[in-house]
């Protein structure tokens, strides 16, 4: 079953979370504890996103340039998941919003989009970013094209060389993509000196993106996750789902999403906030990490005044695929370092619960959703997933007739050497050291099945 | 620039860490010890205070081919910061380096020197040392837990987990470093107690805590004991011992006490031989060569609980030499299954790479429940 909206539907307005918060957010403070400057971000960033991103505005106007865009593939539609659910036996009603059927194949053009625009309308030629699996640099290069803007991304090389396809996809879409560290910089020049076979790091990338923007006229920088406009652009998939909700008349009880950067939960969840706060329903937050990369699980909150939010990546070394290094966890998307201070907040304040699964217990989640809905879901959302079977089985055993809806963020088609690890059962909780480790200690098991390991 | 990365740093984008790292370089200390491991090859249990007697013995340098076999598979970039001669000048520019030389000594070195050196690389953002415990002992004494740390084992007991696998490992691990992929453990630095040696096994004393870089599978650990069923283990060898056979048994407490089960007191850190009925204890690299030649010997060995070694580490005098002279199949590995529990592979790191890639695949533990196949890695 699924409910379908009207393109005039397409909502008219971002909601941004800001007036709503428990407390306010402390400006963004630097290393040193210095606040950053208005000024010192007009340097990459368009004029009018800066504005977005420090707006106490709880409603923000969608241009009508960006909806007629958005057409193309919105409004997306909830599936109530029957199959699933049957699946299961569970008297919970299980819903998803489809976010996987935008040209790039996930939430991200939902920003990128806008922030083609307003770089576009603010004169601005050529837009930079930095991306690593490719989910972002693709949904860059997607927006830009819509408004002809140039697109430069320097994608870490490792992914580079491994993972040729989103690369492909980004060049279709016009964009020049260069293997990070490159030649193009500076930095990525004084990195390849030193390090002639440098694999390339997000932090690399990044900085040869933000080189590129300061040093050329015309040129700005964007980023897929973290900031406050790019939640705010996301809003529109909970505003929709919210509206979705009207048609069948129902309302869910729990909200769960997949967290990297936070953009995809918090676009599905804040509107829902809003009802929280200002309509007192009631309603649960759930985020999903990995158990690879547990910031908000594990990681320690320290954002106050006078501090800043500081997640250590608790596994940086697990981040690229070196040919020596354990296989990384397949969720690339949720690998990122950096988190939105608001989801922060929130999770801090106990209005989101946090909770982490481990790379296997997701893929079999995966594969009972691919099998029931037919959908491939990338292995972002499919943390997600395995947190709302969970649920489910819990209202299975307590009798409870929960709604659930979660986010399918994107779909999975450029990840099937993940599922294929999967399906050959080559796929580690990440707690181990290697996969070889795993196999001799199988070997030792089936030698001696009597020993205890 | 700056400012727009440490603005993404409040929202955990830690770009800013990689991007200071490069702009500035990465400076690294580099220390060899050049009488470390010495000893080894010609029975000695530790090369320090003992240089000229090994000397006499017949005993030649080693650390300096190790050291080279880590600079040359570094391929970085990076600043050096070094000792004059054969503390590490001579090979960092052998290697095609151009280090900073910070310390000068001439070529009698002392344990002394290894310290006054390390003392001026404590602002340093690594320090590798070429040595073995008793080298590890003296970095540790200056830098404590404060500089990073990490060792390329060269020594003759290497029972400490700052050391990486072999030189190219080590390599590998500074690689990672340079890239800000390793994380930083506190790892002890320990060394045998030398005043347990005359009881029946090896006792190590910890000395302190370096903090090492460490990448899985890249850098051993510390050596542990462990319990396990030594009875049924015995029992296991004597029944496929060869009273006629030629037998040459390396150190550590699991095969003392199956020469124990054969009637005879085993040295625990030495290597002795068992030839048709005659124990000979203590025997050095030129004896082993001797008996290896005339007989179809085999070697039994333990691997260091922890660590995973059967070869490199403990018993230099089981040289590449003595080795290629023994066929692989009548090398039997002995182990209690709980020591094995704790390790992911054999380890060999003789020096040879070659043979080090020649002794890898399965091979047959012989332990207190059996035999189990378990994997030699380099």
């Amino acid at each position: 079953m699924k409910v379908l909206l009207s393109e005039e539907e397409i909502p008219k307005k971002w909601y941004n979370i800001l007036p709503d918060l428990p407390e306010s957010l402390p400006p963004p403070l630097d290393k040193d504890g210095n606040p950053v400057k208005k000024e010192d971000l007009e340097v990459v960033f368009a004029k009018e996103l800066i504005r977005q991103e420090m707006s106490d505005e709880r409603w923000i106007r969608i241009p009508e340039e960006v909806r007629e865009v958005y057409r193309l593939w919105r409004p997306t539609p909830l599936f109530r998941a029957v199959r699933l659910e049957r699946y299961l036996k569970t008297p919970a009603r299980i819903y998803y919003k489809f976010e996987s059927i935008s040209p790039a194949g996930s939430h991200k053009p939902n920003t990128a989009v806008a922030q083609a625009y307003y770089n576009m309308k603010e004169g601005i030629e050529r837009l930079t970013t930095e991306t690593g699996a490719g989910q972002w640099g693709s949904a860059l290069a997607f927006g830009c094209s819509m408004f002809n803007l140039d697109a430069t991304i320097y994608m870490v090389k490792v992914s580079y060389m491994q993972k040729p396809f989103r690369r492909i996809l980004m060049e279709l879409w016009g964009a020049e993509v260069y293997p990070s560290p490159s030649e193009k910089t500076e930095f990525g020049r004084k990195i390849l000196e030193k390090d002639p076979e440098n694999p390339g790091s997000l932090g690399i990338a990044i900085s040869e993106a933000i080189e590129d923007a300061v040093t050329h006229e015309n040129t700005k920088y964007t980023l897929g996750s973290v900031l406050n406009h790019v939640l705010l652009h996301q809003t529109i998939i909970g505003l929709e789902a919210r509206r979705q909700f009207e048609e069948i008349d129902d309302y869910p009880d729990l909200i769960v999403g997949c967290i990297g950067g936070g953009s995809s939960f918090s676009g599905l969840f804040w509107p829902f906030y809003y009802d929280r706060v200002h309509r007192n329903v009631n309603v649960e937050f759930l985020a999903v990490e990995p158990t690879a990369c547990p910031s908000v699980t594990k990681g320690v909150y320290t954002y106050d005044h006078g501090d800043t939010a500081r997640m250590t990546p608790l596994l940086k070394m697990h981040t690229l695929g070196h040919d020596f290094i354990p296989p990384p966890i397949h969720a690339g998307g949720l690998r990122y370092h950096g988190m939105a201070p608001t989801l922060c907040l929130l999770v801090k304040k106990g209005i989101v619960n946090a909770r982490a699964y481990n790379q296997v217990e997701v893929f079999d989640a995966a594969s009972i959703f691919a099998k029931t809905e037919g959908h491939i879901p990338a292995p972002e959302p499919a943390h997600a997933i395995k947190a709302v079977i969970d649920e489910a089985i819990k209202c299975r055993e307590n009798g409870e007739e929960k709604s659930i809806l979660f986010l399918l963020c994107g779909h999975g088609h450029f990840d099937m050497k993940a599922y294929q690890d999967y399906l050959e059962g080559k796929l580690l909780p990440y707690e181990y050291p290697s996969e070889e480790v795993e196999r001799s200690i199988r070997r030792l098991k089936e030698l001696y099945p009597w020993i205890e390991f | 620039m700056d400012r727009i990365l440490k603005f993404l740093n409040c929202y955990g984008i830690d770009a800013i860490e990689d991007f200071e790292r490069w702009s500035r370089g990465v400076k690294i200390g580099f220390v060899v010890n050049p009488i470390a491991g010495m000893g080894g090859r010609v029975g000695l249990k530790g090369t320090d205070g003992k240089y000229d007697l090994a000397l006499k013995l017949g005993a030649k340098p080693v650390s300096n081919e190790r050291a080279f076999e880590f600079l040359r598979n570094l391929r970085l970039n990076v600043e050096i910061y070094t000792c004059s001669g054969e503390m590490g000048e001579r090979v960092a520019r052998m290697a095609g380096y151009d280090p900073n030389v910070i310390y000068k000594t001439n070529d009698m070195t002392t344990s002394e020197d290894t310290k006054l050196a390390v003392e001026r690389m404590r602002n340093l953002d690594l320090i590798v040392f070429v040595g073995g415990d008793g080298t590890a002992r003296d970095v540790c004494e200056v830098v404590g837990d404060e500089t990073p740390v990490i060792g390329v084992p060269s020594g003759v007991k290497m029972y400490s987990g700052v050391f990486g696998l072999n030189p190219r490992a080590c390599a590998e691990v500074v690689r990672f470093f340079v890239r800000g992929l390793t994380h930083l453990e506190l790892r002890e630095v320990v060394d045998v107690d030398e005043s347990s040696l005359s009881d029946d096994r090896i006792v190590l004393k910890i000395f302190g805590y370096l903090n090492v870089p460490v990448v899985s599978n890249f850098v051993q650990g510390v050596k542990r004991r462990y319990g396990g069923n030594l009875e049924n283990l015995m029992r296991n060898f004597l029944n496929i011992f060869d009273r006629d056979g030629v037998y040459i048994f390396g150190p550590g407490g699991t095969v003392s006490h199956i020469v124990r089960s054969l009637g005879f007191e085993k040295t625990v850190t030495g290597v002795d031989v068992y030839v048709k009925g005659e124990f000979v204890k203590d025997v050095s690299e030129r004896e082993l060569l001797s008996i290896v030649d005339r007989y179809d010997a085999w070697i039994v060995i333990t691997p260091i609980g922890g660590q995973g070694f059967i070869f490199g580490r403990g018993n230099l005098q089981i040289s590449p030499d003595v080795l290629r002279r023994v066929e692989r199949s009548r090398i039997i590995v002995v182990s209690t299954v709980d020591k094995l529990r704790d390790i992911d592979f054999l380890r060999v790191d003789t020096g040879d790479e070659e043979l080090d890639r020649d002794l890898e695949g399965e091979i047959e533990v012989l332990t207190d429940v059996g035999l189990l196949r378990f994997f030699v890695k380099a």
